[in-house]
């Protein structure tokens, strides 16, 4: 048998066997099944499931506020070296204001891009998993705080998506979203310039047009945590329940 | 004619052979560039879950919020008393020193235990799933992750610090929360761990429910 039909013969069974593979790998897009007044009214559940939210965490936020000024108000001179403790766990885990110097990241999908009504593999688009790196990379830089949009973030803070949408606290951002640090700006620099950091998002501001900055700022303040603090399973191990 | 027709026998079988090669080659091709999907990539690390795990998910928010408003509401109302205050003051220390991981906690939870080698960006997922499961604490080779000590630094070796520790396979991630929920979101569809089992070659991992896990105060 000649060698080039051998040749043509391997390259025509690799190429059979290239598109049967990638048939199999191909998920075919499900048109979905739901009459449109159904998907409205699911649309209409999630949007008042959201304002009840955005209402019971600004009502979190105005109690806490109380509470602290009712605690600084109060003649509680006996109770004035726990009271510091208590501020300073508070500082510690969110629960209060912290301010100072530091620094802005912006972050935007790309120019002309509707969110919405993309797949969710578009590449132009701002993920959850590009935000939880860059808050990663600013607490192994020992940042004072950090806050996205008016998110406070606090070690049990969850950045997920659901399709294209963002959830940091279980709040729902939309893009622009803006990262703000109290804490050092040139080290924190310092760690952006190494290539091994961020290596997919930077690809895709160079690549897809996403946008990325950062700026310094004198003065910056992170909000309190509006969230709730879960404890239902949890206990101090001597012996007192939380 | 004996010998041309047998020629053509075997010239036909030479033929087949090649071409069942190549299409298995093929398929061996597709496959392995499956495989080893780089995980650092952000497209594939988050859910595409539908607006029904979103409705989930907000419902169950809102009534953690309504609680949370419950206990605000209370700890306000006996501030204003003054001999309560005392008591109502000494018990938020205490739960803030939970939280902040100032105090040795224990409760019911998981354990998973990890062989492969892994990268930042899988303790950062991993660290968030379980924060975003409900897990009330979380532990890794035993340092617990508050908001001091989280944050998972590469070393240029490759190798993972966090707190000032570098982190050895195998891992140990610690989890305390509703045991059932937490194993029940980890080994999911679409969960980390069925990531984890497609991206790495040979993923080893156990995974335990736990009616007791203790972790140290940071």
């Amino acid at each position: 048998m000649s060698t080039s039909i051998k040749i043509m013969s391997i390259f025509t069974g690799i190429f059979v066997g290239l598109l049967v593979m990638a048939q199999i790998k191909t998920s075919v897009p499900v048109v979905s099944s739901y009459p449109l007044d159904q998907l409205e009214a699911q649309e209409e559940l999630v949007k008042s499931y959201v304002d009840d939210e955005t209402q019971l965490k600004s009502r979190i936020v105005s109690l806490r506020e109380e509470i602290n000024k009712t605690l600084d108000d109060n003649n509680l001179i006996s109770q004035t070296t726990n009271l510091e403790k208590l501020n300073a766990l508070k500082k510690e885990i969110g629960l209060s204001e912290i301010k100072g110097e530091g620094f802005y990241i912006e972050l935007d999908d790309s120019q002309f891009i509707d969110r919405a009504s993309l797949k969710s593999d578009e590449p132009g688009i701002i993920y959850a998993a590009d935000i939880r790196d860059i808050v990663n990379l600013l607490r192994a830089n020992n940042v004072d705080g950090i806050a996205i949009n008016d998110q406070r973030i606090i070690s049990t803070s969850s950045i997920t998506s659901v399709g294209n949408s963002v959830l940091v606290n279980n709040s729902n951002l939309a893009p622009p979203f803006t990262i703000s640090a109290v804490g050092d700006y040139e080290s924190f620099l310092i760690r952006l310039s190494d290539p091994g950091v961020l290596t997919d998002l930077q690809k895709r501001v160079n690549e897809n047009g996403i946008k990325f900055s950062i700026k310094k700022s004198l003065y910056i303040i992170l909000p309190i945590y509006n969230g709730q603090f879960r404890l239902k399973f949890i206990q101090r191990n001597d012996g007192t329940v939380s | 004619m004996e010998l041309f027709h047998r020629k053509k026998e075997i010239y036909s079988s030479q033929l087949a052979i090649l071409l069942i090669t190549g299409i298995v080659l093929g398929f061996l091709v597709i496959n392995q560039a499956k495989h080893f999907t780089n995980y650092v990539e952000s497209i594939g690390r988050d859910n595409t879950e539908n607006v029904f795990r979103r409705i989930q998910i907000l419902k169950t928010s809102n009534d953690e919020l309504k609680e949370e408003i419950t206990t605000l509401e209370k700890q306000l109302e006996e501030l204003t008393n003054q001999a309560q205050s005392f008591v109502t003051i000494d018990n938020e220390i205490k739960k803030n020193e939970i939280i902040a991981g100032d105090t040795d906690v224990w409760g019911p939870g998981i354990e998973l235990v990890i062989e492969n080698n892994l990268n930042a960006v899988w303790f950062t997922d991993l660290a968030n799933e379980l924060a975003a499961s409900g897990a009330e604490a979380i532990s890794v080779n035993s340092i617990r992750l508050t908001d001091s000590t989280i944050g998972f630094d590469s070393l240029p070796n490759g190798q993972i610090m966090i707190n000032g520790v570098i982190l050895q396979a195998p891992y140990t991630l610690q989890a305390i929360g509703d045991k059932d929920a937490l194993d029940q979101i980890l080994t999911g569809p679409l969960g980390i761990l069925e990531k984890m089992g497609a991206t790495f070659q040979d993923f080893k991992y156990t995974l335990s429910k736990k009616d007791r896990i203790d972790m140290k105060q940071v």
